[in-house]
């Protein structure tokens, strides 16, 4: 992710687009929680994107920086409270840059319980889910281009770690395999889940070492709610 | 089987989302680590693993003797805390160890390794090693309980700020005495690193985590490196043979840690890929080049056999750096290292040299030839053609600028090589300079008697100097010569020429490389050399080979600092023969035609003959660009066709003979010495007989004679044979003695008398060149200028 701060060329626009689509609803979902109506929060994450855009804001990330979410976190919130109003007289209902889908992100929110839930924590919890969805997404779609959709589809449930799932003897049968290929099947599954789960967080963090930390944060901000 | 709202596992209800009722947290929680085994019956392993990162909370109430304080860090290997223990009133670390569920290994296993170790740790007494005070298990965690360094990681002060080399060597003694005190009790480390290296405020070294590797088993994984590595954090510190083959790890693969962490804290950066040496990076003794890539060395073999060994070298480079009073200013510190009779003798060298090239050169060519010849002849010259003059003259001394020069160099690098190679009271040259040179294999069965590795550097500094020293000479040489020369039309020149240019530019292109990148500049230098043999034909060891010798010079210097990799310098050494070889053999880039050319009658050279390669197409050249060659009294040339010779159309030519138009015809294949002799057939024999030019006979009025009757309207002069029709030259000798002329000259019916209408005045001297130096139109049949002849008289008053 952090490529799209790099350039301001077509390349570079194209990713910070890319990223705009994977992680506006972490965004969405903290500027709801600021109280704003669904109407108001679709066009500030729109407007936010834009700035960004235009700004080039991304350009400013410098790995040293660290972590991609907390500077978006606080590029929003400063673009919540300098800039909105400027750009709310110029630019509402100009400047998409996305399609948002507000409807399954209000659906999310809705079942949060909205008492305990601050919007920094509605961000980052919504954050690791986006996290989660882009890594379950991709997993998908290789496992269905390499042709095992029927794999990909009996043993997903693995992916949440033993007890999550059948014996694997009743997933072997549907399969038509036996217990020691579920295991290895199982075993590169997660692999590869816990790979594209470190690329997709290395995107978002300045340097390898720092995955880890990334990795554990996320978990207890999981694990807090 | 998965519910829709509440995960089976944590119980927890599991939101809406795209992952279609995978609970998030223990997806996440899973992609952390691999979780648990899976028992035979397809059942969940009843033991959870404990969290990987437990809260104090958690954990405090396993130790009831401690009072567990802060969390000091967390890494791959576990969690650290600090703790007091109330009863010795000390703090203590406390280290929970994170298994690998990734390792295979079972319960027992791990329990049993991790005791035994444990107890080897608590062994290690000594000032630089964290003392281990106690271990054991509670609730579940693996624990060492060890002694508290109120300080800093290794690490955490190279974030800060950079280490100055000072810092650096005193640091590293420390680190070898530890290491070596662990490696005689027979503990390997396995994870060296700057994590792993405390810096207490008294300024102590203290290395943390001895064996904790082993006894997590990362290593004994074998065949999954990816949970090695995942295990580990950073590969970056482990030695080739803990990635490759971990069941033969010794405590050799701590001395490479140690040379990754040494390396590291010189230069700030990780020796990855092909690094350089870190002189090359920051100012620093050279010397420690050669013991941090020797503590580098892929091989465990040739490594240091000893943390000991290591620690001595860099006693010795910092021992000598203090004694040399030398203030740190902005004179880089390899020079240091040079003394200063090596100092003298290089500026004496340099000095020698290009005295000798401007004596040798002025007196040799630029003053017979250049000023007595050239520039006192042509006028007038400015003192821009002079200079050029000049430069082109002192190039042109190349074979007496080189002669002094190389053997200067030559016998100079010698000498300045055995002076840096000797020491007062025994050869080493013999005993270190030969081995390395591959040409004893003692050393490999021997691996423990690894030299000294001083010794080397000063040869490599000294093989470095002299080959950019000579190289750059060459450089200037080979560029002055192509300033003065000028550049040949190359589009235009045989294939052979071209690919000399392309050698030559190389070869430039190496020597200038030298300064930086030794390896580059060895490989450019020999490739251009290889190019160059071929391109000429054949491998004259003549002056000009110079460049090989400092190809070979920069080649050791790269060998000896960048792991001497052998294998590397051999096979290019063999690619470049192959090719030359080949090359010589096949690419017929230079053919040269040794013939004679004979009569075809008589059977007697014919000398002088021209022999001239004709243009290809029309168009393509002027005559003058393409090489020709002229027989000797012999009749015997050498001619240079370069490629496609066979092909090539030929013109010989002599007076008196035909010229005969060839092509050089079939060629043996790789011959690039044609021995070829040429008949010319003569033409008419009248034409052979010797040719006598034709000569004034008789003039009217006689040249010399006075009296002349100034009423004589025409003037006649008589050749000895007939003329050509409408060519003359009637040269006035001065202004004021040609006739007032009446009418154009033209020759009688015999051809042999030609008549001048003139009209004279009386009582005046008249003079005329019949034919002159410059104007000899009077000419004969054949086309052969008479005589000149200067006709003379004087009017009557």
């Amino acid at each position: 992710m952090l490529a799209a701060g790099r350039s301001d060329t077509t390349r570079a626009d194209n990713a910070l687009a890319k990223f705009c689509q994977t992680y506006w609803h972490p965004l969405y979902a903290y500027v709801r929680r600021r109280g704003h109506s669904p109407e108001d929060a679709q066009d500030l994450t729109q407007g936010f994107f834009a700035h960004l855009l235009e700004h080039k804001a991304v350009a400013t990330v410098s790995q040293e920086k660290g972590r991609f979410r907390s500077f978006l976190l606080a590029s929003l919130n400063h673009f919540l409270s300098d800039e909105w109003d400027k750009a709310r007289a110029q630019k509402r209902g100009a400047g998409k840059v996305i399609s948002l889908d507000t409807q399954s992100a209000e659906a999310w929110l809705d079942q949060q319980p909205s008492v305990s839930l601050t919007p920094e924590k509605a961000f980052e919890l919504r954050w690791v889910i986006t996290l989660l969805e882009q890594v379950y997404r991709k997993l998908e779609t290789e496992h269905r281009q390499q042709g095992k959709a029927e794999l990909f589809d009996t043993l997903r449930t693995t992916l949440a770690g033993p007890g999550n799932s059948a014996p694997y003897a009743e997933l072997g049968s549907r399969l038509g395999l036996n217990e020691g290929a579920v295991k290895v099947a199982v075993h590169r599954l997660r692999q590869r889940y816990r790979a594209l789960l470190r690329e997709a967080i290395a995107e978002t963090v300045g340097s390898e070492a720092e995955v880890d930390e990334e990795l554990r944060y996320l978990l207890r901000t999981l694990a807090g709610t | 089987m998965v519910t829709e709202n509440k995960c089976p596992h944590c119980g927890k209800p599991v939101p809406a989302t795209a992952l279609q009722g995978i609970c998030p947290e223990c997806m996440l929680q899973a992609g952390l680590a691999d979780t648990g085994e899976v028992g035979p019956d397809g059942t969940v392993l009843p033991k959870t693993p404990p969290p990987l990162s437990p809260r104090i909370e958690e954990i405090a109430p396993h130790f009831p003797q401690l009072n567990i304080l802060e969390c000091l860090g967390r890494g791959g290997m576990g969690v650290v805390y600090k703790a007091r223990q109330p009863k010795l009133d000390r703090f203590v670390a406390l280290k929970i160890l994170t298994r690998s569920w990734d390792s295979g290994i079972t319960d027992t296993e791990f329990a049993a390794r991790f005791q035994q170790e444990a107890r080897a740790l608590a062994r290690l007494n000594h000032p630089d090693i964290v003392a281990v005070y106690d271990f054991g298990e509670a609730g579940g965690y693996h624990y060492l309980l060890m002694e508290y360094v109120d300080g800093l990681t290794l690490r955490q002060l190279l974030q800060t700020r950079k280490l100055s080399p000072e810092e650096a060597l005193s640091i590293v003694p420390k680190i070898c005495e530890a290491l070596q005190f662990a490696h005689e009790r027979g503990i390997v480390h396995r994870d060296i690193k700057p994590e792993n290296i405390l810096l207490d405020k008294q300024g102590c070294v203290k290395i943390a985590d001895f064996g904790i590797a082993k006894i997590l088993g990362s290593e004994a994984v074998g065949g999954n490196l990816t949970g090695a590595k995942d295990r580990l954090g950073t590969p970056h510190y482990m030695a080739p043979e803990q990635v490759e083959t971990p069941q033969k790890v010794d405590h050799r693969a701590d001395i490479y840690s140690l040379g990754v962490v040494f390396y590291e804290m010189l230069t700030g950066e990780l020796p990855l890929g092909k690094f350089q040496s870190p002189s090359k990076k920051v100012q620093v003794d050279v010397r420690l080049d050669e013991v941090v890539l020797h503590a580098l060395e892929k091989e465990p073999e040739r490594r240091y056999q000893h943390a000991s060994e290591v620690k001595s070298d860099v006693e010795t480079i910092a021992g000598t750096q203090a004694e040399r009073t030398v203030p740190s200013g902005s004179r880089p510190i390899p020079h240091k290292e040079r003394t200063g009779v090596q100092s003298i003798f290089a500026a004496l060298m340099l000095l020698v040299s290009f005295g000798a090239w401007v004596l040798f050169g002025y007196w040799t060519y630029i003053q017979p030839i250049l000023v007595e010849r050239v520039i006192a002849q042509a006028s007038p010259v400015s003192l821009g053609q002079r200079l050029m003059f000049q430069l082109g003259g002192f190039v042109h001394t190349y074979y007496w600028f080189f002669v002094p020069l190389f053997v200067v160099m030559t016998v100079g690098s010698f000498i300045w090589l055995m002076l840096s190679a000797i020491r007062p009271r025994k050869l080493l040259w013999i005993k270190e300079v030969m081995p390395r040179a591959g040409l004893s294999v003692t050393r490999k069965s021997t691996p423990k008697e690894a030299p000294k590795p001083t010794e080397s550097i000063k040869l490599v500094s000294g093989a470095r100097w002299t080959a950019r020293i000579l190289g750059t000479l060459l450089l200037a040489f080979y560029g002055f010569f192509v300033l003065a020369e000028g550049l040949p039309p190359i589009a235009s020149q045989p294939e052979g020429v071209q690919l000399n240019f392309v050698a030559l530019g190389l070869m430039l292109a190496g020597f200038v490389a030298g300064w930086k990148r030794e390896g580059t500049a060895a490989l450019l230098i020999a490739c251009g050399w290889t190019l160059w043999q071929i391109s000429e034909g054949h491998i004259k060891w003549n002056l000009f080979q110079t460049p090989l010798p400092v190809a070979m010079l920069y080649g050791y210097c790269w060998w000896a600092t960048r792991g001497r990799r052998t294998s590397v310098v051999a096979g290019t050494i063999v690619a470049l023969a192959v090719v030359l070889g080949l090359g010589q053999l096949f690419l017929p880039t230079s053919v040269f035609v040794l013939g004679a050319v004979v009569d075809a009658q008589t059977g007697q050279p014919v000398p002088n003959a021209e022999f001239r390669l004709l243009p290809r197409t029309p168009r393509s050249l002027e005559k003058g660009d393409l090489p020709n060659a002229r027989a000797n009294q012999n009749g015997r040339f050498t001619l240079y066709m370069g490629w496609f010779s066979e092909a090539k159309q030929v013109a010989l030519s002599a007076p008196g003979y035909a010229t005969l138009t060839t092509n050089l015809g079939p060629r043996a294949w790789g011959e690039r010495n044609v021995s070829r002799d040429f008949q010319l057939q003569p033409v008419a024999a009248a034409s052979v007989e010797p040719q006598v030019p034709p000569v004034v006979i008789a003039t009217v009025p006689e040249s010399g004679s006075t009296g002349i009757d100034p009423t004589l309207t025409e003037l006649q002069v008589t050749f000895s044979k007939p003329m050509r029709d409408g060519s003359w030259s009637w040269t006035k000798w001065g202004e004021d003695n040609f006739p007032e002329l009446n009418g154009p000259p033209k020759f009688l019916g015999d051809q042999r008398t030609c008549v001048l209408p003139v009209r004279l005045r009386p009582g005046q001297v008249y003079a005329i060149w019949l034919n002159s130096d410059y104007h000899q139109d009077f000419r004969d049949c054949e086309g052969q200028s008479a005589v000149p002849y200067l006709l003379i008289f004087e009017t009557r008053k």
